[in-house]
């Protein structure tokens, strides 16, 4: 195929795709702020690229915001069949071959990274089981909520080893490479092409450095939780076991996740429940010996979104060229921030049991060295190819078309799993009455506890100070 | 464009040679087209080697067994404690039914919920469509003397080469419901590796 036809190609591909994947999120955040969610539902069912054979959806990330959001709506069945099909793409992705993933990332140096399938990341995969795993307990299906907490605290373990493993090889690759200082000095046996040597100097570059951090894309502050561990999942798992147990060894799961959580964060009502949990392992106690308690879960807020930075970043091979355009576009995390403070209730007030801003920060920053290196490569390589047009260009618009080839298809992917929130509060308190007004700020809900039942967890979701929040009752 | 016909012809042949048709197998061969999860191979191997170990102990002889005396064994909670969505019954299944062949025991599905029939039908002694003599008589049902109840649990772990180590403990205890004692537990544990590239179900 001639160079001619590739090229408009690819701007349309690329170009339009950065721009609708960023329009298609603003709107869902649109509608996820709307009181009928059926908005919300229907346009990340759309977004989600139903194949019409199978009837099945195709995309993976509008396959888990689609989830989502028949979750706020409590369609706890039907958000669980798409979750279901999203974990399946998610299998596909981890399993694609090397060449499929070669061919997709030498496809994107042409384009960009929106080009590429979305991959989910850890804390994709987490909520997602975490998510379904309370599908099922809300629908009263402890068998299968047990299953997804298993999955969802399996996903924790190889996030671990992953990071451990990463971090590891990190600090192998860097001790070869000072080795390799000491006993070569300046000689440096490798020839480098002319775009691998200016890619690296831009990497390397001070300056990079320097615009990084004035474009917003210092990423330092964001820190993983000790052991990548996401406290509300580790959490909630502790607490079904904790509230379901069928054996000793149930107790002793629950007191290890709560020893887990309660590590990192310190909470009060942390520390009563692994009190419980230690005791009734122990079996120094019997449930019967505990009074009737309420927790309040609070999934509050929107999480923070990944939003597109144009930025020039000096590169090698502009030196003495006449390029017009050599910009880059990268992602930068931007701040949506929680519903209400907290919710006030017979007391008590919840605090923060999980920052997944923190866990989303502490990945993408795992994830954006290697983001930046696409994106210098691809700017470095389509600067080269515009300077040598513009050389060899005697009409003006050869150059000219290059330039705004190059414009056009400079995008950043800012895909992300935006139904997420900001996050996850946590109270309990033992249960007096059986009517308990939950108070966000100046409004209150009440909420009727079945006497029928000695322990109540109570799930709310609340997306803005606008909107009645969702409030549901876990009886047990 | 001879290039381009014999591209896309090869592309074809490659394709549609890696395509698996249907074709029947021997669900109970463990040794073949392995799942990560568990198969009806893995429950089978598990049934047959817990049910064996119940039907030879000695502890677990009727005292009338000559005179052909079994124990009624009821079936409790039987708690799937894996990553995998499977219905306990596919290991209850295959025990029930080499324990019934056994000639030492009968199972009682007239509880929990198992079969309401057994109750159901009591309540038709005031019904004037059924002839009343063929009606089941109350204080017939006989109680069960153990209960077999456990759990299937799931642990994964990373090996040093990255792959992983997947392990499936089924874990059985036979309790004498007359002092509450358990006569009889067993663990039977089936182990699998597979590859680090993504989860294990």
């Amino acid at each position: 195929m001639k160079i001619s036809l590739v090229i408009p190609l690819v701007i349309a591909v690329s170009g339009c795709t950065s721009m609708s994947q960023q329009n298609q999120l603003n709107q869902f955040e649109k509608d996820l702020a709307k009181p009928d969610l059926s908005h919300a539902i229907n346009s990340s069912k759309g977004n989600a690229d139903i194949d019409k054979k199978t009837g099945k959806p195709t995309n993976l990330l509008w396959t888990m915001q689609t989830g989502a959001a028949l979750r706020f709506n409590n369609e706890h069945q039907e958000s669980t069949k798409y979750f279901d099909l999203a974990e399946q793409m998610m299998k596909s992705e981890d399993t694609e071959s090397l060449l499929e993933k070669g061919s997709e990332s030498s496809g994107s140096l042409l384009g960009n990274d929106a080009m590429l399938d979305y991959e989910q990341t850890h804390y994709d995969g987490i909520m997602t089981n975490t998510y379904k795993a309370f599908n099922f307990w809300q629908s009263g299906d402890i068998n299968n909520a047990r299953v997804e907490f298993n999955r969802a605290d399996d996903r924790q373990r190889r996030a671990a080893e992953y990071f451990a493993k990463k971090i590891r090889k990190e600090k192998e690759a860097l001790a070869a490479k000072k080795k390799k200082q000491q006993g070569s000095d300046s000689e440096d046996s490798e020839e480098k092409s002319e775009s691998d040597a200016a890619v690296a100097s831009t990497l390397e570059s001070q300056e990079t450095k320097l615009k990084l951090k004035n474009a917003g894309l210092d990423l330092s502050q964001w820190q993983a939780y000790k052991g990548y561990i996401n406290p509300f999942t580790s959490y909630a798992s502790g607490l079904f076991s904790l509230l379901t147990a069928k054996s000793q060894s149930d107790y002793q799961k629950a007191a290890q996740s709560f020893e887990r959580v309660y590590g990192v964060t310190q909470s009060a009502a942390v520390k009563i429940d692994l009190q419980m949990a230690q005791a009734l392992a122990k079996g120094s106690s019997s449930a019967t010996d505990f009074k009737s308690a309420v927790w309040i879960i609070f999934e509050n807020g929107l999480s923070v979104v990944k939003e597109e930075k144009r930025i020039d970043l000096p590169l090698g091979v502009l030196a003495n060229s006449n390029v017009h355009y050599a910009g880059m576009a990268l992602p930068k995390l931007k701040n949506r921030g929680k519903a209400f403070d907290e919710i006030s209730v017979e007391g008590f007030t919840t605090v923060q049991l999980a920052d997944i801003d923190k866990i989303i920060g502490a990945e993408f920053k795992d994830q954006f060295p290697a983001i930046l290196a696409r994106e210098v490569t691809r700017a470095t390589l389509k600067t080269i190819a515009q300077a040598n047009i513009i050389k060899n260009d005697t009409t003006g618009y050869a150059g000219l078309i290059a330039t705004m080839a190059q414009v056009l298809t400079t995008g950043a992917d800012v895909r992300s799993f935006t139904a997420l929130p900001s996050e996850f509060q946590l109270t309990r308190f033992e249960k007096k009455e059986s009517t308990i007004n939950l108070k966000f700020g100046e409004k209150s809900y009440p909420v009727l506890l079945d006497e029928n039942f000695k322990n109540h967890v109570i799930y709310v979701k609340a997306i803005n100070k606008t909107l009645t929040p969702s409030i549901s009752v876990i009886n047990i | 464009m001879k290039q381009i016909a014999f591209s896309v012809i090869a592309a074809t042949l490659i394709l549609s040679g890696c395509k698996t048709s249907t074709s029947y197998i021997d669900a109970s061969d463990a040794k073949t087209h392995i799942t990560t999860g568990l198969s009806y191979a893995d429950f089978k191997t598990a049934a047959h080697a817990m049910s064996d170990d119940i039907i030879k102990s000695p502890l677990l002889v009727h005292p009338q067994a000559a005179q052909g005396g079994r124990f009624i064994l009821h079936i409790s909670n039987i708690t799937n404690d894996t990553m995998q969505r499977v219905d306990t019954d596919q290991l209850i299944k295959s025990i029930r039914v080499r324990m019934l062949n056994s000639g030492k025991f009968l199972v009682t599905t007239a509880f929990n919920g198992e079969d309401t029939m057994t109750k159901d039908v009591r309540q038709l002694k005031d019904s004037t469509m059924v002839k009343q003599a063929s009606v089941k008589k109350a204080g017939t049902v006989l109680a069960p003397d153990y209960s077999l109840s456990g759990k299937i649990m799931q642990r994964n772990a990373t090996l040093d080469n990255g792959d992983t180590r997947i392990e499936y403990y089924f874990q059985l205890s036979l309790t004498n419901l007359e002092n509450g004692l358990a006569y009889w537990e067993g663990e039977e544990v089936i182990g699998k590796v597979s590859g680090a590239d993504t989860v294990s179900w």
